[in-house]
């Protein structure tokens, strides 16, 4: 097995990127809909990077998307004491998935982490807090493991915000 | 979230006769009730209006949440420590 990632080109068509199935509805139907990866990337409004299997065509085998954030709580100045803005600027992870015929094979951890480092690397050229990312019941775990932490208030069935700071992250790197 | 489960909130919209009978004959063409046949596209989306917003709304207990872990940064996991540590994708 041999795969390559590149930063996903609106201008280009990719082999089976109309039948990508990681088996989230969502992030499936976010790579395989014209109007979401595609137009939301010719728009400047993600960015996407893609993993290609370079043995079979190029083949769509996974993808991830980060997009310029904020989180907002109408109280953070206050509650921290002036440390902390009520917009704090960060990147979300909007999307990450790996093709079902691909799972097991530690691709959508080395998504996360090329993820993780250019976020880290944004971090260099402008002020972010570090990443978030709503992470599906399923998935929780995976990123609790990363030390993501969970912003918990969601009622169970929906996706859990979860936040990776960007001085975690430094350190580890 | 389908409109399938556990049904405790209730929603009520005022509309023309001509715009029920309208939904009612198709949702009845395509088999649906009318509840699940207007329902389950505006909850599609919903979340996609969800997954395009550049702002999350925290509550505030989140906000604690949230305060507390800006004050302390933990120290990363060894399974992060890892991850970053382990070998690349290739880039093209």
């Amino acid at each position: 097995m041999s795969f390559v990632l590149e930063t996903y080109d609106p201008g280009k068509s990719y082999t089976n990127q109309k039948k990508f199935k990681c088996g989230i509805g969502a992030i499936d139907r976010y790579a395989r809909d014209k109007d979401k990866l595609h137009d939301r990337v010719a728009r400047n409004l993600v960015k996407a990077f893609v993993l290609l299997d370079t043995q079979h065509d190029d083949q769509f085998v996974g993808y991830y998307t980060l997009q310029a954030h904020t989180v907002f709580g109408s109280h953070l100045v206050q509650l921290s004491n002036g440390f902390l803005p009520n917009d704090v600027p960060c990147v979300k992870l909007n999307m990450l998935g790996v093709d079902q015929t691909y799972k097991g094979q530690g691709l959508g951890r080395l998504l996360l982490r090329d993820a993780i480092e250019r976020m880290v690397f944004n971090a260099q050229t402008l002020g972010i807090f570090g990443l978030y990312l709503d992470a599906d019941p399923g998935a929780v775990a995976f990123y609790d493991r990363h030390s993501f932490v969970r912003l918990t208030d969601a009622q169970a069935d929906q996706p859990t915000p979860m936040f990776l700071l960007i001085e975690t992250a430094r350190q580890a790197l | 979230m389908s409109a399938s489960t556990l049904k405790n909130s209730r929603m009520e919209f005022k509309t023309t006769q001509e715009v029920k009978a309208l939904l009612t004959s198709a949702a009845g063409l395509t088999g649906l009730d009318l509840t699940s046949f207007v329902l389950e596209p505006a909850l599609a989306r919903a979340q996609q209006v969800i997954a395009d917003s550049s702002r999350l709304q925290l509550t505030m207990a989140q906000q604690k949440q949230f305060c507390a872990l800006l004050a302390t940064p933990p120290a990363p996991s060894p399974a992060l420590r890892a991850l970053l540590q382990s070998e690349r994708l290739v880039t093209r």
